[in-house]
């Protein structure tokens, strides 16, 4: 494995270490969009891209990173009626070890994934990602013309439901300003 | 109204399988007819010598088993949850004719010897993304324009890749193109996958491809998955040992056969000489150039290298069919790992040094394939995960490898050395941040 390859590891098992100390359901989709917000919102230094998908930001790597992680025990899932949910698994602690500057540095991030993400469930996930993703990608735009386009992408979500999203996003941008 | 079927092709797997005429019309393209001189299974017949099969009977089986599935899902009880979804009748006759066709299709892109000499397409190409430039060519167009009722190109194009590997906006997918396209390339129960465990069983001889894929397909319905609530392909929980008996198929079958250490060492060996082979060393993707290359040419290309000492693919020409290919000098036990997660990269490190990068290789699948999570229509009507409702599947293990080849002639001495050497190397940690 890269020395990259090793610490989005570190990073992802970090988040699911945190979840499970919370007692909390750790799916895919939650690490999904706790890695996409690391990488967009704090420049964590997480590998895998990320492309827009009617369920809103979503990376196949990242998806065979945590298959790949699973595989080794660096994670483990274990059964529960909404589906998989992820553990910490034997090997972690090897992985995180390898680096304690990277760990550090992102903690109040992974702090902030605690505090914000991790009590979300699937359907308020997916909106705020979205909405990041939609920030991110027109700067310039003002928030009508997102919340349109944010519903355009993803029907299944209100225009207002969209408006509250953007807003939720842009308070969060500004407090990392 | 459904085509009519007026055609019948005889398959050892499906035993008839039954081809419309606007399907006969592409089954009889230069691009699908290419497709016989594919091996599904690249040089494992060098292992096992049954596994000379070819995409063009898997393809014919993939589109089989997906009018299977569409008709499953679409004509049974819906789910009250995804009612909405499905289109109305007359326009299902439409998605039934291309969803067929994408199977038909899904693997037009395969370059000689598919999967095992994938490597030598331009960076960031995969056949995916030929399969849709085949599909949406000029000779194609011809045929889908001509089909009563014309059929879109990109929609065929859409099913036969998936979303995943979509080269162009993923947000083209409505979720009834994401269920079209998992009936296909699904990777709980698409029919691609069905139908390769079963053929690649069958021709190379080992049994542990087959399930009971007539009892499975019977119950797959279209559910809302737990947890994300996103519509997809489950099963109703009369089929839970046929989805198990798939689970443990492919589990198997990985172990036995794709990651089979001479199968994959051949890989290698097949890539090295395919860069010598082809101007520039990448694969041509221009449509044309592509379908003018299949493993015929290169055959006959591998048998002139290997009796040319003058020939760039020569020493690798020469491994392939003298038999001389590399051989596993290491693989980490459990242990290993415990000690050190990245012991194959310290080991091939430390091998390369001692005996020259030439003389060894690393080949591994970072794509481990685990145990699908997929959702369970219960006889009570709640909707679960299956792992939730099965004892079997979180036990079954990723099937993934990690090697360290070395060259037969340097094995004995590759071997001492590692003996020696192995707790010392795996104290490495090359990739530690200071």
């Amino acid at each position: 494995m890269t020395r990259e390859e090793l610490r989005d590891w570190a990073i992802l098992g970090r988040i699911v270490e945190r979840v499970e100390e919370q007692k909390r359901f750790c799916g895919e989709t939650l690490l999904q969009k706790s890695a996409y917000f690391l990488k967009e919102m704090f420049d964590a230094p997480i590998s895998a891209p990320f492309r827009i998908y009617y369920y809103g930001p979503f990376s196949f790597d990242l998806r065979e990173t945590l298959s790949t992680m699973e595989g080794l025990d660096v994670v483990q899932t274990v059964p529960h009626e909404w589906g998989a949910t992820y553990r910490i698994g034997r090997r972690y602690g090897q992985v995180r070890d390898r680096f304690p500057k990277t760990m550090q540095h992102l903690e109040p991030a992974i702090d902030w994934v605690m505090r914000e993400l991790a009590p979300l469930g699937v359907k308020e996930l997916e909106p705020l990602a979205t909405a990041l993703f939609l920030k991110r990608e027109q700067p310039d735009a003002n928030d009508e013309t997102l919340a349109t386009r944010l519903h355009e992408i993803k029907p299944h979500v209100s225009v207002d439901a969209a408006r509250v999203a953007l807003q939720k996003v842009a308070g969060w941008m500004a407090e990392r300003a | 109204m459904l085509p009519k079927y007026e055609h019948e092709i005889r398959d050892p797997i499906h035993t008839f399988i039954r081809v419309s005429s606007d399907e006969r019309r592409v089954i009889d393209s230069r691009a699908f007819q290419r497709l016989r001189h594919i091996h599904q299974l690249a040089l494992t017949f060098l292992v096992y010598p049954g596994a000379t099969h070819r995409r063009f009977e898997h393809c014919l089986g993939v589109m089989d088993l997906t009018g299977r599935i569409f008709d499953v899902i679409t004509r049974h009880p819906r789910h009250p949850d995804v009612q909405q979804l499905f289109p109305s009748d007359k326009e299902l006759d439409y998605w039934r004719t291309v969803v067929r066709m994408g199977a038909l299709c899904h693997d037009l892109g395969h370059i000689p010897f598919s999967h095992g000499a994938e490597a030598v397409l331009p960076k960031g190409t995969h056949h995916e993304q030929l399969s849709v430039d085949v599909i949406l060519s000029d000779e194609m167009r011809e045929i889908w324009s001509t089909m009563k009722p014309p059929i879109d190109p990109l929609d065929v194009a859409k099913v036969a890749v998936g979303l995943k590997d979509w080269p162009g906006d993923p947000k083209d997918f409505t979720p009834w193109d994401e269920l079209l396209t998992e009936i296909v390339t699904g990777n709980a129960f698409g029919a691609d996958r069905a139908d390769y465990l079963l053929r690649d069983s069958h021709h190379a001889g080992v049994a542990y491809g087959r399930f009971d894929h007539h009892r499975l397909i019977d119950t797959l319905r279209v559910l809302r998955a737990p947890g994300t609530g996103k519509p997809t392909i489950g099963i109703e929980r009369g089929g839970m040992h046929a989805a198990e008996g798939l689970q443990l198929a492919r589990y198997f079958m990985f172990e036995q056969l794709y990651y089979h250490r001479v199968r994959r060492a051949l890989d290698l060996h097949l890539r090295e000489f395919l860069r010598a082979m082809l101007p520039g060393g990448v694969y041509p993707t221009a449509v044309d150039a592509h379908l003018r290359l299949t493993d015929n040419e290169v055959l006959v290309e591998l048998s002139k290298a290997a009796g040319d000492a003058n020939h760039p693919g020569h020493e690798a020409a020469g491994r392939i069919l003298s038999r001389r290919f590399y051989r596993v000098l290491y693989e980490p036990t459990q242990d290993d790992l415990s000690t050190n997660i990245n012991a194959v990269e310290a080991v091939l490190r430390g091998a390369e040094m001692q005996f020259g990068s030439s003389a060894v290789a690393r080949d591994r699948e970072t794509k481990p394939s685990k145990p699908m999570d997929f959702a369970v229509w219960r006889d009570d009507g709640q909707i679960v995960s299956s792992l939730q409702e099965s004892k079997v599947l979180e036990h079954v293990p990723a099937a993934t490898f990690d090697r360290v080849f070395i060259v037969p002639e340097l094995r004995e001495e590759a071997e001492r050395w590692l003996k020696e050497n192995l707790r010392g190397i795996l104290q490495m940690r090359i990739e530690e941040e200071i």
